[in-house]
């Protein structure tokens, strides 16, 4: 298990900063997920890690000592391209046999060590194959293979499962997600999908145009989001955003913005009312009917069906509300009629709110 | 290995040989057209500036050899487009053993032309000659091929028809490749749009394969034609300029102006003159064709 | 259907007869090789003769094998000599940055449309005044030269082909860079390395204008041989013929061997098949 701390780690492109001082510890022993839209920095800082890129200004640092100027074949990382990197006129045992004979292990204990992978990742049948006539999955299974057969301090994952089709990348997130608990090192994986570094990571960082916006465990980026770009890249579909203010009108507490009017329950604290805030729903926490077990705090919000889109046993379901576009995900497959009228509830705790100005989230 | 030097150590001895065998004999011969120089007798280097230039634009031999090249040319690079269409039309589309007719198509560019025109040497012969052999059969006449006569053809002499007959014989199977190239770039459905429209041949042609072709047939034609100007081996061994001065191209005339008459300076002049012939048409094509 | 049958016969047919008309001139220079000398000059021609190797033993004989030989020579130096550049330059200018990049890839292209005839007489005069006029070095220096510009071209755009990720994945596994270029990238091009090769030794083997000039008459390949032989009158066709065969062979067989990759290489990956 080996420690990776990055530090004030800058990088130009073109004159612009992919990576603005970024700073990191990862967590020794476990899967830190590097979550970001495209262009945010991940393969730079993963690349910069590995020792594939050097920074422009910071420093690398893998169980204490300073790796920065260390080329990769010394640093002892290996790592998963996001472009089925195995090298195609070798068979799927030298491939993975390759990192272990280049530091000259002798063939039996090579031959053992490939099998035993092999079998870790399914895929000994293949073993005497060529890359050319594997699938995209089976060869990032060869690529793992590769990486983890060396063992080394640190693997690194570099979106691998982004060119695979859905159904092939959840059979390797889970597999992954066995393969961790069995591995028990330190694993860094960059990924733009927000449902993948939910389920597969230990520890999130979350970045954003080079910088990082927020550090945490799954639980914590997902119901305590610093701001409003993290709410709404974690979640599938994105959450709902409302721009308004909290006011009181005729003793009754009311969110008003965006052309609608939502009554709030008194319950609200104190901190959000009388102020512009940005209101953020999420999509699976809005219900067709009132959640039965608490009738205290409900929140009502109703508008037109827009549009519908059936994802096998979901539904998400756009409402037109005043100016916006409300997402909900409903569990079941729900078929209404176009620009009928719909109510949705969801719990006032469920509620996120953020400042208008700062985007931050606020507390309380 | 060190970040920094390593693409020297790659590029370096590539970029070194060229400079030093590329690059500095053009600077070289770019100096040397200012002057006048010969190497038979070294010690008479003389600067002339822009006389040589000058000269050799004013001569009335260097434009008949350019005129004599320019009918090559036109003649040449016409009939291999024309010739070579027609076998692309002939070969289009799959077929068993396409393969091995392309790659037999491909000889006559692949061998040698010294060679190629030795042989022809030999078919063109008057007398045994087989070619003279079919015609008398046919058409009982005996042509003297490589002599000066005028032939029927807008009186062009016989020997530059027979240039242009071995160098036809030679480049149009890479016409027909090009565009086969480009023809099986043309998307199948607008073949079978154009089936079902029901649309005559001719207008097939004008609108559903010319359109498609351009761009390669643009390649194909600059290709030819800066090769055209190049052509050295096959007059040299056909007919070494002749007879008389009816096959003599203009590199032929530079390799004599540099080797024969040892005028080394004013040769390197007509070069670039010639260097300045090609890339100005070469820009005329790309203008005209890629409108 | 009758007529599409027919249209494909008269299709088949078409184009044998165009391959027969087309190959004639080759096909009648090896039928002149084996012929006898009466053979040769019989009219009319005979299509059926009693073959003869007798033009063979008179070119071993009386040495004109000695211009295959070192038309042999000349060729395997140089095209081993240049692909070894050439591939390693085309890796430099795949896979790196460096000032000036752009203008030296500029002018490799554009060395295709330079006419030979520019660089021959200033090397005429420099090889004159180094004492390479003659030498088996100096046509192998201005061959090599000659191949590592459209060398580096192509090679470069097959060094492309492969993603750099493969380059990263092999560092982070711990190849050092030569066993990279090796054991990884060498088996990944090797198709476009083979055909480019083939070119090669086509480009040089049949070169003239540089042999003509640059070669004794010790040193000189079989095309120059070939083309002073034209002087002579009345001269033995049969022996001619038998020498232009066995020079024309090896590119025959050659072309036969890389047929794919062929047009791609020839017009400088503009077309691809």
């Amino acid at each position: 298990m080996s420690e990776v701390i990055v530090k004030g780690l800058i990088k130009y492109f073109k004159g612009k900063r992919v990576l603005d001082e970024v700073s990191i510890k990862f967590p020794k022993g476990s899967l830190t997920v590097i979550l970001g839209p495209p262009g945010s920095g991940k393969t730079t800082l993963l690349r910069i890690i590995a020792g594939v890129e050097r920074p422009d200004a910071g420093e690398v640092y893998i169980d204490g000592s300073n790796v920065t100027e260390v080329p990769p074949s010394k640093r002892d990382v290996s790592m998963v391209f996001q472009t089925l990197a195995v090298y195609p006129s070798m068979t799927v045992y030298d491939n993975i046999a390759s990192p272990l004979r280049l530091r000259g292990c002798r063939e039996e204990e090579i031959d053992k060590r490939v099998r035993e992978v092999a079998k870790l990742l399914h895929i000994s049948h293949l073993l005497n194959r060529e890359p050319i006539n594997l699938s995209g999955g089976e060869i990032q299974r060869v690529a793992i293979a590769r990486a983890i057969i060396r063992k080394p301090k640190v693997y690194l994952f570099d979106e691998p499962f982004v060119n695979l089709d859905a159904k092939i990348r959840s059979e390797l997130r889970d597999e992954l997600r066995e393969l961790k608990e069995k591995l028990r090192q330190t694993i860094i994986f960059a990924t733009p999908d927000p449902l993948e570094a939910l389920s597969l990571g230990d520890y999130l960082v979350v970045i954003n145009k080079g910088r990082i916006v927020q550090e945490g465990t799954p639980q914590q980026i997902y119901y305590r989001p610093f701001n409003t770009f993290v709410a709404e890249y974690v979640g599938n579909p994105s959450m709902n955003l409302l721009k308004g203010e909290i006011r009181e009108e005729g003793g009754k507490l009311a969110f008003i913005g965006e052309g609608i009017k939502i009554l709030m329950p008194n319950s609200l604290p104190k901190a959000v009312r009388d102020r512009s805030v940005i209101m953020g729903i999420r999509p699976e926490d809005l219900t067709l009917f009132p959640p039965k077990s608490a009738l205290e705090g409900v929140v009502k919000l109703y508008g037109k069906v827009y549009t519908i889109e059936v994802l096998g046993a979901d539904t998400i379901l756009h409402v037109k509300m005043g100016n916006l576009l409300i997402r909900a995900l409903l569990p079941y497959m729900y078929r209404p009629k176009i620009s009928s009228e719909v109510n949705l509830y969801v719990h006032s705790s469920k509620i996120y709110f953020f400042d208008a100005k700062t985007l931050k989230f606020i507390e309380g | 290995m060190n970040e920094r030097y390593a693409p020297l150590i790659f590029v370096g001895p590539v970029i070194l040989l060229l400079m030093a065998f590329n690059i500095f004999p053009l600077i070289w011969s770019l100096g040397l057209s200012f002057y006048q120089y010969s190497i038979m007798r070294a010690r008479l280097l003389r600067f002339v500036g822009l006389e040589n230039y000058v000269r050799l634009l004013s001569d009335p031999e260097v434009w008949i050899r350019f005129q004599i090249t320019g009918k090559f040319i036109v003649l040449a690079v016409g009939l291999e487009f024309l010739i070579g269409f027609a076998m692309a039309l002939l070969l289009r589309g799959e077929f068993k053993g396409k393969r091995i007719v392309v790659t037999l198509l491909l000889m006559p560019m692949m061998i040698a032309p010294v060679a190629t025109a030795l042989f022809f040497r030999y078919l063109f012969d008057r007398n045994w000659g087989i070619i003279n052999y079919f015609t008398s059969k046919l058409f009982g006449i005996q042509i003297y091929w490589l002599g000066a006569d005028p032939s029927p053809l807008l009186g062009i002499e016989y020997a530059l028809l027979s240039l242009v007959l071995v160098d036809v014989w030679m480049w149009s199977p890479f016409m027909m490749l090009i565009i086969l190239a480009g023809l099986s770039a043309i998307p199948r459905e607008v073949f079978e749009v154009a089936e079902l429209d029901r649309i005559s041949f001719v207008n097939k042609l004008r609108y559903v394969i010319i359109p498609y072709i351009r761009p390669v047939l643009l390649i194909a034609l600059v290709l030819r034609t800066m090769d055209a100007f190049k052509t050295f081996d096959t007059v040299y061994v056909l007919t070494a300029g002749g007879p008389g001065i009816t096959t003599e191209l203009i590199s032929v005339y530079i390799y004599k102006l540099a080797f024969l008459w040892w005028d080394m300076g004013g040769a390197c002049a007509l070069s670039y003159i010639v260097l300045a012939v090609i890339v100005f048409l070469t820009n005329v094509y790309m203008r005209y064709l890629s409108r | 259907m009758h007529l599409r049958e027919l249209i494909r016969v008269i299709r088949y047919a078409m184009i044998i007869i165009t391959l027969i008309i087309y190959l004639f001139p080759i096909y009648w220079i090896f039928v002149t090789a084996f012929k006898r000398r009466i053979d040769i000059f019989a009219l009319p021609p005979r299509w059926i003769f009693t073959p003869t190797l007798d033009n063979l033993y008179e070119v071993i004989n009386s040495g004109m094998i000695y211009s295959i030989l070192n038309s042999a020579i000349i060729t395997g130096i140089s095209v081993i000599i240049s692909i070894i550049l050439s591939t390693l330059a085309a890796y430099g200018f795949s896979r790196y940055d460096f000032k000036g990049k752009d203008l030296w890839l500029f002018y490799i292209i554009s060395t295709r449309m330079m006419p030979p005839i520019v660089v021959v007489i200033p090397i005429y005069i420099m090889f004159s005044i180094l004492h390479l006029k003659g030498t088996y070095i100096g046509l192998i220096t201005m061959y090599t030269v000659m191949n590592i510009a459209f060398g580096t071209w192509i090679m470069k755009g097959f060094v492309d082909e492969v993603p750099k990720d493969i380059d990263e994945a092999a560092e982070i596994d711990g190849y050092p860079k030569w066993k990279f270029l090796l054991k990884v990238l060498l088996p990944i091009i090797r198709p476009g390395l083979t055909a480019t090769i083939i070119l090669m030794i086509i480009f040089v083997w049949n070169e003239f204008l540089f042999a003509l000039l640059l070669s004794s008459t010790n040193t000189r390949p079989a095309s120059v041989a070939l083309a002073s032989i034209r002087g002579e009158r009345g001269f033995n066709w049969g022996r001619v013929a038998m020498l232009e065969t066995i020079y024309i062979l090896p590119v025959i067989i050659l072309v036969f061997l890389v047929q794919k990759h062929l047009l791609r290489a020839m017009t400088f990956g503009t077309v691809r098949e």
